[in-house]
């Protein structure tokens, strides 16, 4: 197989992208640089769109738990909602280990870094309210086009996430 | 002259052939909420009437929206059963407020496998939206009936 163009080829002409030689949607922000014939078995799968639900399944999670700690008023919801939470993240760990058997050989998505607590208890209440309105957001959007079982698992998730709205109300 | 017919809007619920079941249930637990609605209304106080009516009205609409959905994709719709009988007797605010949890639950159930049972958008869309209400107002009634927790991780999943 012939190499592919590199750019001191021809330094004056746009060079031809290695992208546009792929096919499928590679995430090339997380590809690792490009080693020559063969690349296209080395590129990593596009992230599975579960991942980003538990990402911000775990980080409410560390919200919640930082809230019930600091403010005594809201524990008890704050302990709730990270109950429900956790439920979420470890579903759809379940789900993502299951689609990728390889997921757990390789490193995982690291967990965003846990919001800093907030300062009062307004804000406490409105950040853990703010943050299940975004993930049942997060969840609604992903339910039209999700594979059938992903579609009820994540549907579930984003109604959960509702419920959880009308706690802190 | 006459124009070409516009396609329907590609977000338009369509129900197909495997998801006519499962959204038969769904009409069918509609029509039980209705009546939950209307039995528990009795015993739950004034406080509690703007929530009834509000949920009266959403599951009426919800109960004509699918049976017009199920008529025009040729599917045999689902009428009210002629009575129902309460799991519990309802004899105060505790036991109104947990038929409608009960009530809730299972129109939770029902729309949440609606999603299992199709791939139309639009379909998923309006039963995510019932999924979602029906998890809402299970978390209010809860609440009113002292059921503790008041939300379930998992609204409308099949508890093992």
């Amino acid at each position: 197989m012939s190499p592919l163009p590199t750019a001191d080829a021809t330094p004056a002409r746009p060079v031809v992208s290695r992208r546009a030689l792929l096919f499928g949607a590679v995430t090339l922000a997380s590809a690792p640089a490009l080693a020559g014939c063969g690349l296209l078995d080395e590129q990593p799968p596009p992230p599975d769109p579960l991942e980003e639900l538990r990402g911000s399944a775990l980080s409410d999670v560390a919200l919640a738990e930082s809230i019930a700690q600091g403010f005594a008023e809201l524990k008890s919801n704050a302990e709730q909602l990270a109950k429900d939470r956790r439920a979420h993240a470890e579903a759809l760990e379940t789900e993502l280990n299951r689609a990728r058997p390889s997921r757990t050989t390789g490193a995982l998505p690291p967990s965003p870094a846990p919001a800093p607590r907030p300062p009062n208890q307004k804000a406490a209440s409105t950040a853990l309210a703010r943050a299940m309105l975004a993930a049942q957001e997060q969840a609604a959007a992903l339910v039209p086009t999700l594979p059938r079982h992903r579609a009820a698992l994540v549907g579930s998730i984003s109604a959960c996430c509702a419920g959880l709205r009308e706690v802190l109300t | 002259m006459s124009s070409p017919t516009a396609p329907p809007p590609s977000n338009a619920p369509r129900i197909d052939a495997g998801a006519r079941d499962s959204v038969r249930t769904a009409l069918a637990a509609e029509h039980a909420a209705n009546w939950a609605y209307g039995l528990a209304g009795a015993f739950l106080g004034d406080a509690a009437n703007a929530a009834v009516n509000a949920a009266l009205a959403e599951h009426r609409a919800r109960r004509d929206t699918t049976d017009r959905l199920l008529r025009e994709a040729g599917a045999e719709s689902v009428a009210a059963q002629p009575s129902y009988t309460p799991p519990q007797p309802v004899t105060d605010k505790t036991s109104a407020a947990a038929l409608l949890v009960t009530a809730e639950t299972d129109v939770a159930t029902a729309w949440r496998s609606v999603l299992e049972h199709t791939d139309n958008p639009g379909l998923r869309v309006m039963a995510l939206e019932a999924l979602t209400t029906a998890a809402v107002r299970a978390v209010r009634w809860r609440a009113e009936a002292g059921i503790t927790p008041t939300t379930v991780p998992f609204p409308g999943a099949p508890t093992p």
